[in-house]
């Protein structure tokens, strides 16, 4: 069943100097539940931009938007609001993502007091302990703020204040790009068992395409506000027959070929990939 | 947090000797002599040299100046040498004066710039944005008497709503019976509503003029401030988790808080200095049209007093704003607050905080 159904969205903004640019241009797509869909291209190509138009952060222009069966371009601003926390967003700078004066207690619990779907304070305390908990930090980071915390550990209460409401669907704009390369690797695998264990719906926004390949399960090629092509991972980035995917891969340098080990296909091959240099 | 403020105020104290020193040694250093002032030009060696021991200034400077640190500190600022006044009955009774259109016109500034640089940064790029841009260039580009005169010209020229700018009260009114000699207090003590009632419509003027004049520098502050938080992931996830638009602002706003805070005290400072200005023209008997006429003169006790009175206000701003920019931020309270050893650990992201706000001083 198809979670995510969008249907030729548009979306310009007005550049400097009056020309018009196409953000988005005609993209259609769908996603199922439990699955992830990878969107690639280079800096500009409008995947960010998509992004947000999924969560209505920006208005589209025109295209419908359907969020498991409803039409959210169509809710009004107090029904949108009650809406939002069946789907999240996880941003790339995790330290500007999050308010600096509060702490991560205030900034976990904050969507769950907007969505209200807790009972008592105490349902409340025990959600967000558990929420920090299942990203992997302890109850010890409550009363801390985020100058206090490490780059990883910020974007871990990133993803809790994501998840704390528990949504359906979860934007994830490159969510480990600012990150250093172990610390990316164990967060993708926690993304991974998340995903597993909540059923969750991901749309993942790169630029890398290595970790694209790994995590997601479709991946669509963006450039210029268009989707070049959609098909599973497998499909786009080893059988393309688009010149553009062709070139966009290989513009990712060093060029890596990443071969599998037959048996340990799964998130924690990313630990130590065995790269073979084309 | 005690401990904090008492070292502030120890710092406040250790500079305020220092603005003394300073004060005295520079008037020491201005030229003229203040016995000529005030005989003439036609004056005899002779009656110089009576002036000037009678004020004391034949006396060597190191007496002079123990002399002097020695009276101020036991609260006497010396004696107008036209006058013959005290200089510190004359502040007390010339501050309330000053304060009473001041105060009420940097809030007003402060509330109206907030107003204009919120709406600025919410409609960035269009006609809202563009009208604040030039205003706000216009009135940084004019200097204050020309907003006053301007305003003076419209509500008391033009639509006779605003008095006549000659003063705080007019003729009809009776002022009231002297209890601490300001005029201000006295009212408030005898309850002479009337009275003051009459005052404020006469600081109107003034309050309006310091709210416009000031309200630039404020709302470009939120401007900047505003557009650049509105633009970060931060309020973008506020926005994601459906938070209202009330609340969002809110937060938004804390981000400027501490700049605006700043600016406050550094405004204030700035107003009350150049409060000689708007005084003139309304002819306010306030602190600033009192020192202008000091400076003139060459009235030293009077421009001691003044440098030290405005010093202390300043001072004690900047203590109150450090205390509150510590209360409202939890990077800075933590750095204030943590005993010396675990300072270091903590300081990358509080100095980080502490930067932007001397960033956001400078760009003033």
């Amino acid at each position: 069943m198809a979670i995510i159904e969008v249907k030729n969205l548009f979306k310009t903004f007005q550049a400097p100097g009056g020309r018009v640019v196409a953000a988005v241009d005609n993209v259609s797509f769908s996603v199922e539940v439990g699955t992830c869909l990878g969107i690639i291209g280079e800096s500009g190509s409008g995947k960010s931009t998509l992004g947000r138009l999924l969560l209505r952060l920006h208005e589209a222009d025109s295209g419908s938007i359907l969020l498991d069966g409803q039409d959210i371009r169509a809710l009004g601003a107090a029904a949108l609001r009650k809406q939002r926390q069946h789907w999240q967003i996880v941003f790339q700078e995790p330290f500007a993502s999050l308010n600096p004066r509060l702490s991560i207690r205030q900034i976990v619990e904050e969507p769950l007091i907007v969505a209200r779907t807790y009972k008592s304070r105490a349902e409340k305390q025990e959600k967000v302990v558990r929420t920090l908990d299942e990203v992997g930090l302890s109850a010890e980071f409550l009363d801390r703020r985020p100058a206090n915390l490490s780059g990883g550990q910020q974007q871990r209460v990133g993803i809790a204040r994501a998840l704390v409401t528990d949504p359906a669907i979860v934007v994830l704009d490159e969510p480990t790009s600012s990150l250093d390369l172990t610390i990316r690797a164990s967060i993708l695998r926690m993304l991974s068992e998340l995903q597993r264990a909540r059923g969750l719906t991901y749309v993942f926004i790169s630029h890398d395409i290595d970790t694209v390949r790994h995590f997601c399960t479709r991946v669509a090629v963006m450039h210029r506000g268009r989707f070049i092509e959609v098909g599973t991972a497998h499909e786009v980035l080893n059988d393309s027959r688009e010149p553009y995917t062709q070139k966009l891969l290989a513009a990712a340098m060093p060029r890596l070929t990443y071969v599998p080990p037959a048996d340990t296909v799964g998130p924690d091959t990313l630990i130590a990939p065995k790269v073979v240099t084309a | 947090m005690i401990r904090y403020i008492t070292s502030r105020l120890a710092i406040a104290a250790a500079l305020l000797l220092g603005l003394m020193t300073l004060s005295f040694g520079l008037v020491s250093l201005l030229p003229g002599n203040p016995a000529v002032a005030l005989l003439g030009d036609y004056a005899t060696p002779s009656d110089i040299a009576r002036i000037n021991s009678q004020l004391g200034l034949d006396k060597p400077f190191w007496e002079r100046y123990l002399d002097y640190m020695g009276r101020v500190l036991r609260g006497d600022l010396g004696n107008s040498f036209f006058t013959g006044n005290p200089v510190a009955q004359d502040l007390w009774t010339r501050l309330p004066n000053t304060l009473v259109y001041l105060v009420p016109g940097l809030l007003l500034a402060l509330v109206f710039g907030v107003a204009i640089g919120t709406m600025a940064a919410y409609r960035s790029g269009r006609l809202p944005d563009k009208t604040f841009t030039v205003g706000v260039s216009v009135l940084m580009a004019m200097p204050e008497f020309v907003l006053a005169l301007v305003l003076l010209f419209i509500f008391y020229q033009k639509l006779h709503i605003a008095p006549a700018p000659l003063g705080m009260l007019s003729a009809s009114d009776i002022p009231p019976p002297k209890v601490t000699g300001s005029l201000l207090l006295d009212a408030v003590i005898g309850g002479n509503w009337t009275i003051l009632a009459s005052v404020m419509s006469r600081a109107a003027l003034p309050v309006v003029t310091i709210g416009i004049f000031f309200a630039a520098p404020f709302g470009k502050t939120v401007r900047t401030g505003l557009l650049q938080i509105l633009n970060s992931p931060q309020i973008e996830f506020a926005r994601a988790c459906g938070l209202r638009p009330m609340q969002v602002y809110r937060y938004a706003l804390s981000d400027v808080r501490a700049s605006l805070m700043t600016y406050m005290v550094l405004l204030f400072a700035a107003a009350l200095s150049g409060s000689a200005i708007i005084e003139s023209v309304f002819s306010w008997p306030g602190i600033g049209g009192w020192s202008l006429d000091g400076v003139l003169k060459g009235d030293l006790p009077v421009i001691q007093g003044f440098v030290l009175v405005m010093g202390a206000m300043s001072l004690l701003g900047y203590v109150a704003l450090d205390t509150l920019i510590t209360l409202l931020d939890p990077r800075a309270r933590e750095l204030a607050i943590r005993p010396r050893g675990r300072r270091r650990q903590i300081l990358p992201a509080a100095a980080g905080g502490k930067t932007r706000q001397n960033d956001s001083m400078k760009t003033s």
